[in-house]
């Protein structure tokens, strides 16, 4: 999946749990910059993400994400044919 | 060995970095790492040798499920270890306490092992807990047995956290560079370290004895007037975060020195605005522990069985009874009980662990409605602020009730008194009034050590913090300032016996 598909679908999961029409998923946006993102908001994303990308988390690689970059990153990573 | 004891500072702590630095100076840095083990058992050893085999086997039995599971992950293997390692906790720590409550229900009387519990056991063995998943989720390669016990033994970190990943650490000293004398760190760790130990000896041990009579008189069966009450509560809310803040602040100034970054424990959480913020400032490395491994698979596991059903999700937009219980409130409370319960065994720890995981439903259930999800004007915004953190702070001073009771009966009382429905207490002076307010001042108006040490990094939208004056920087005033908190400090540590650090008993 290339990078732009990602940041799109991610900008999407972003707007629907935010209920944000404005939010953008950028490389340094993280949770500290989203008043309502916390850790049930967080599963909230990881979950829409895993459905919407056809992929699977584990708990360190969640733990290792600083921002939405890292975040699309790994998504990157685990959808490389 | 306490950081603040004459004995750490002026023997154990230079011979130690000594040693590590010299023996860095060989090809394998191996030897440095064994120095360092060698030292930090040592360390442990200096309370009580009776704890050091059960450090040992849970060291040598850890490293060697986690072997296994790099060769193969296989998942009873990593759950066995992990029962393996709750279980131990389970004996130390609640054996005693579940004979107690088996008595109670069933009228036996059954005697009631009394149990050492080895200091930091909670710390360790969740520390091993994380680097077995870690194992099996095959995020290590084949680990070094010296490098495996350094960094679970490393002296700083070993008795009260912060609690660290394999993979935030080991990474750190299997590079040459960190085993070079470097004097930038040496200098930022032993700042920190001296901010620490002022938070200890110079805030936390100072607040202690206004907060301690309180609970002398629940003790003895009173309830303190409205005005003692409040002191005394406020008194101990700073006293343990001083306290434990300050011992991170050590741990971590200490791990600087030997080339290592541990991760923040605290940032500032008493200036939190609501308590879903609290626990995001507070002992974060524990918080983070536990949303891995507790309550992010539970959510997780629910979200997706309801989704695949079709069932609706939490949503604070359209608020629904059935997800906020099933989806938010059971999680919560679950994680938040079990977080109660591994500070101590007994109902104040439970009740405390409850009342948090309560005020943090409430918390969100205040964002699914009208008023909590209005948007209010900036100013109106900026003016709730204060309100909002003296709401969050009296919430957790009366949590902090609980946890710093030694029986439920005891808590009780000292909310009684916090109700206005006590009579009992002294005359309050106005000097340890002014204490208490200082400490509130320290808390709320100056920044936090990796705020004043310009180690905090920046959220990506907010503006770049202004380059303050009051930003530490290796210069002769800022020396002269950490040498003059350091002094004032040392001559309060020769003057009477070091107190343990609050966090020691978990």
């Amino acid at each position: 999946m290339t990078e732009p598909e990602i940041f799109d679908g991610l900008t999407a999961i972003l707007r629907q749990v935010f209920d944000d029409p404005g939010i953008v998923a950028t490389p340094d946006l993280s949770a500290r910059d989203v008043a309502e993102w916390d850790s049930f908001n967080h599963i909230n994303i990881v979950v829409a993400a895993e459905m919407r990308f056809g992929v699977s988390f584990k708990s360190s690689e969640l733990e290792e994400l600083r921002n939405v970059g890292d975040f699309a990153a790994l998504i990157q990573a685990k959808t490389l044919p | 060995m306490l950081f603040h004891s004459p004995e750490f500072l002026f023997a154990f702590l230079p011979l130690t970095l000594a040693g590590y630095f010299l023996l860095g100076r060989l090809p394998s840095k191996l030897w440095a790492l064994a120095w360092l083990t060698a030292a930090s058992l040592f360390f442990y050893a200096w309370w009580n040798v009776a704890f050091l085999p059960m450090l040992l086997i849970s060291l040598g039995l850890n490293y060697t499920l986690g072997l296994l599971l790099v060769n193969r992950p296989r998942r009873w293997l990593l759950l066995s270890g992990i029962a393996l390692n709750l279980g131990a906790i389970g004996y130390f720590k609640y054996a005693g306490f579940l004979v107690e409550v088996m008595n109670a229900l069933t009228a036996a009387a059954v005697a009631v092992p009394h149990i050492l519990l080895p200091l930091a056991i909670s710390f360790y063995t969740f520390q091993q807990i994380a680097y077995l998943v870690d194992c099996h989720e095959g995020r290590i390669g084949r680990p070094n047995p010296i490098r495996y016990a350094m960094f679970i033994t490393f002296f700083p970190q070993l008795i009260a956290g912060p609690i660290v990943h394999y993979r935030e650490v080991v990474p750190q000293i299997e590079r040459d560079e960190t085993f070079r004398i470097d004097q930038a760190k040496l200098v930022l760790g032993f700042t920190i370290f001296c901010l620490g130990l002022f938070k200890k000896i110079g805030l936390a041990d100072t607040l202690a004895p206004l907060a301690q009579p309180l609970w002398d008189l629940a003790a003895d069966g009173q309830a303190a007037y409205l005005a003692y009450a409040w002191r005394g509560a406020v008194a101990f809310a700073l006293q343990l975060y001083f306290d434990f803040s300050g011992y991170s602040d050590m741990a971590i100034g200490l791990g600087l020195m030997f080339g290592i970054l541990l991760p923040f424990n605290f940032d500032s959480p008493l200036k939190a605005g609501n308590i879903i913020e609290f626990w995001s400032r507070w002992h974060m490395t524990l918080t983070r522990f536990l949303t891995s491994y507790l309550y992010n698979p539970i959510t997780k596991g629910l979200m997706r069985r309801r989704m695949e059903a079709g069932k609706p999700i939490w949503n604070p937009r359209k608020p629904r009874a059935v997800p906020f219980l099933v989806m938010l409130a059971f999680p919560t409370l679950v994680t938040m009980g079990l977080a109660g319960v591994w500070h101590g065994a007994g109902w104040q720890f439970i009740i405390f662990g409850l009342m948090h995981g309560l005020m943090l439903v409430a918390n969100h259930a205040w964002r699914a409605t009208r008023a909590g999800r209005a948007d209010l004007p900036p100013i109106v915004r900026g003016a709730l602020v204060p309100v909002n953190v003296l709401l969050t702070f009296l919430a957790v001073t009366v949590s902090l009730v609980f946890f710093k009771s030694p029986s439920l009966t005891e808590a009780m009382l000292v909310v009684q008194g916090l109700f206005g429905m006590g009579e009992h207490g002294l005359y309050l002076y106005s000097g340890d009034t002014a204490v208490v307010l200082l400490g509130l001042i320290i808390v709320w108006a100056l920044p936090n050590t990796q705020e004043w040490m310009g180690l905090k990094p920046a959220p990506a939208r907010a503006a770049p913090p202004p380059a303050g004056r009051l930003r530490w920087q290796p210069s002769p005033l800022h020396g002269l300032f950490v040498g003059a908190v350091l002094c004032v400090t040392l001559l309060r540590i020769f003057g009477s016996p070091p107190a343990e650090f609050l966090y020691f008993a978990f």
